[in-house]
């Protein structure tokens, strides 16, 4: 019995040495595994690599430095184009067809080149309709052009809600 | 007064027939072979000399210091092979015999798994090991010229003489002495070890553990003793007079078994401070071992005569019992010097086998347990043992060589230095790959002894004991 109080007094020594100011930070599954470069106390080894080659990676490396952590993105999903992406699951609902179809410019309808030289193919007609509607317009208003490239430029920000998505 | 006299000494006659099972029973000699520690099982600590206690840090730990567990940084599987073979040369009244007896075992199998830490270290290990065996043997033959004997020696507490009609009915015996004595001891059986171990760094670089130790193993010791009137000194004698199947003594033979079944638990604290990438210092404190021990006796023989021979009664002299034996505390310290490449450790372990006691008897008189304790205390002594060991590594090849020497004092007192286990020891380790390590030990030991086979010198066989024993341990990391 005697020696039972002893195995306990040790074993609650060795706890609260374990409990109270350890030194010791258990890795845990939300940070990142710890590597050769980012682990400050990893220079405590015992066995220079120098003088013992091989060994060096035997006693002192952890094995988790070998380890490849999986991708963790720690931002709720929902963050990346919500309205886009909820939009495409929708519209393939159905077995009815992408939807997405519709948001595609269509060729302009048929009455307009009706109203063109009446020969030739539709692009080149719609081509013809462009060059005698629009060119003095391409020419004149600059300010136009400007609003075109600001599209683009919104283009350039839908880079950018992907970037968000990602951080 | 002379009828006084009469009464009286059978009385005590009695009294000593009656307490005969405990004179066969427990002594210093069975605490001592539990108390003594083995060799391990660890073939890179035993070709330093089992100088351990500083580095520890394989699966080593479970024997050497828990604290090591701490430093091990890699999952590890690990086991390992041990042979050992055992020669005893003995002297005994100008007779010399050779006998050697060998075992071989898988005597480890040990995994570590160290937890990931942003800082510090946690492992926790678990072990199967063979820490201990008792493989031993001997054998003796000569005459003793001197007017003593073991059945006049049985015949003064025991009625083993009686019963083999080698006295008359009031125990008187004419045999005096001046037989051929030879005999036979062998022994065998293991201390397996199941240890569940934790290490932590507590600070920084100072690396704590413990191991839990649970306790199986067996003994067996088989005695075979004789003594045969080889100079025909009693052919004309009637041992029993008036019985003719008494005439013409020959031959005594005595066959005692001993068996143990050991079940039993224990703990040990260590620790380890790193210093830098130089030296490591280690201190261990191993709690008393608690050893339960069912114990069965039994005791055979016969008495051969011209014409006759009588056979003991097996059953009237074989005996159950079962005690606890607790060894005292073992307190080690010791440290691993590193320089460039080269390993330097020294460690030393206080034991004080005065303290070793029976205890928890059923089947022994509490005075019986009183007594032997207090026998132990008066005959046993406080010893340091010694080791030293060195390891050189050869980076390029993942070659290394190991030399150690290690001494481990006799727990009696007054018995002279070369009594003292001595073991001599050598090892290789190479590592393939990386991650495959295979080291290879082996320990020379000597030291003499003896054994009396009744009273004290009068029948005493000398001993001069050579141990060798090789490990092949093999290690995974990864």
């Amino acid at each position: 019995m005697k020696n039972t109080y002893k195995i306990f007094y040790s074993l609650y020594f060795l706890m609260m040495l374990s409990l109270t100011g350890c030194y010791t930070v258990v890795w845990t599954p939300d940070a990142q595994l710890p590597s050769r470069e980012s682990d400050s106390s990893g220079d405590g080894g015992y066995y220079n690599d120098y003088y013992y080659g091989d060994y060096y990676n035997y006693y002192d490396a952890p094995w988790w430095y070998n380890v490849n952590p999986p991708a963790y993105n720690n931002q709720p999903a929902y963050n990346r184009d919500t309205s886009r992406s909820m939009e495409s699951l929708r519209n393939d609902n159905g077995g009815r067809g992408n939807t997405d179809r519709l948001g595609i410019p269509q060729a302009p309808p048929s009455t307009r080149s009706a109203s063109g030289s009446g020969s030739g193919n539709n692009s080149s007609s719609t081509k013809s309709t462009e060059d005698t509607g629009s060119r003095s317009n391409s020419n004149s208003n600059n300010s136009n052009s400007g609003g075109d490239r600001s599209n683009s430029n919104n283009r350039n920000s839908n880079n950018d809600r992907n970037n968000n998505g990602r951080n | 007064m002379k009828g006084f006299s009469s009464k009286f000494s059978k009385l005590f006659i009695i009294a000593v027939l009656f307490s005969c099972n405990n004179i066969f029973a427990q002594n210093s000699v069975d605490a001592l072979r539990l108390g003594y520690e083995g060799l391990g099982y660890n073939a890179r600590a035993l070709g330093m000399g089992n100088s351990y206690i500083g580095l520890s840090d394989d699966g080593g730990a479970a024997f050497f210091n828990p604290a090591g567990w701490g430093l091990i940084k890699k999952i590890e599987f690990s086991g390992g092979l041990g042979i050992d073979s055992y020669s005893n040369n003995t002297q005994f009244f100008g007779n010399y015999s050779d006998n050697s007896k060998s075992s071989t075992s898988l005597n480890n199998l040990s995994f570590a798994l160290p937890f990931p830490t942003v800082q510090g270290s946690l492992v926790f290990g678990i072990s199967y090991h063979t820490n201990k065996d008792f493989n031993s043997t001997m054998k003796f033959s000569g005459f003793n010229p001197g007017n003593n004997s073991k059945i006049q020696d049985l015949n003064s507490f025991s009625n083993i003489p009686y019963d083999l009609y080698l006295t008359d009915p009031n125990y008187v015996t004419p045999i005096n002495g001046r037989l051929n004595q030879s005999g036979a001891v062998t022994e065998t059986g293991s201390i397996n070890n199941w240890t569940f171990s934790g290490a932590i760094e507590a600070y920084k670089n100072l690396f704590v553990g413990l191991n839990l130790n649970f306790v199986t193993g067996s003994y067996s010791s088989n005695n075979d003793y004789y003594e045969d009137d080889t100079h025909g000194l009693y052919s004309n004698v009637e041992t029993d007079p008036g019985n003719a199947n008494t005439l013409g003594f020959q031959t005594f033979y005595l066959n005692k078994t001993l068996n143990w079944d050991l079940t039993g638990w224990n703990a040990k604290f260590g620790m380890i401070y790193q210093i830098e990438k130089i030296a490591r210092v280690g201190a261990t404190i191993q709690f008393p071992k608690t050893y339960t021990v069912k114990e069965t006796f039994t005791e055979n023989g016969y008495s051969q005569f011209t014409n006759y021979q009588y056979n003991l009664d097996q059953t009237k002299y074989s005996d159950n019992v079962q005690y606890d034996i607790i060894t005292p505390y073992e307190l080690a310290g010791g440290f691993s010097l590193n320089l460039s490449g080269l390993i330097f450790d020294a460690q030393a372990t206080f034991i004080d086998y005065s303290q070793l006691k029976f205890d928890n008897a059923d089947g022994l008189t509490v005075q019986y347990v009183n007594a032997t304790n207090q026998n132990i205390q008066n005959t046993l002594k406080a010893v340091v043992n010694y080791n030293l060991g060195a390891e050189y590594t050869f980076p390029i090849i993942g070659l290394r060589l190991r030399a150690g020497y290690m001494v481990m004092p006799s727990a009696y007192q007054g018995d002279p230095s070369n009594f003292d286990k001595k073991y001599i020891t050598g090892g290789v380790g190479y590592l393939a790959d990386g991650a495959f390590g295979i080291d290879l030990a082996y320990a020379h030991g000597w030291w003499g002894g003896y054994w009396d086979n009744y009273g004290t010198n009068v029948s005493r066989v000398v001993q001069d004991i050579k141990d060798n024993k090789v490990i092949l341990s093999m290690t995974y990391r990864f």
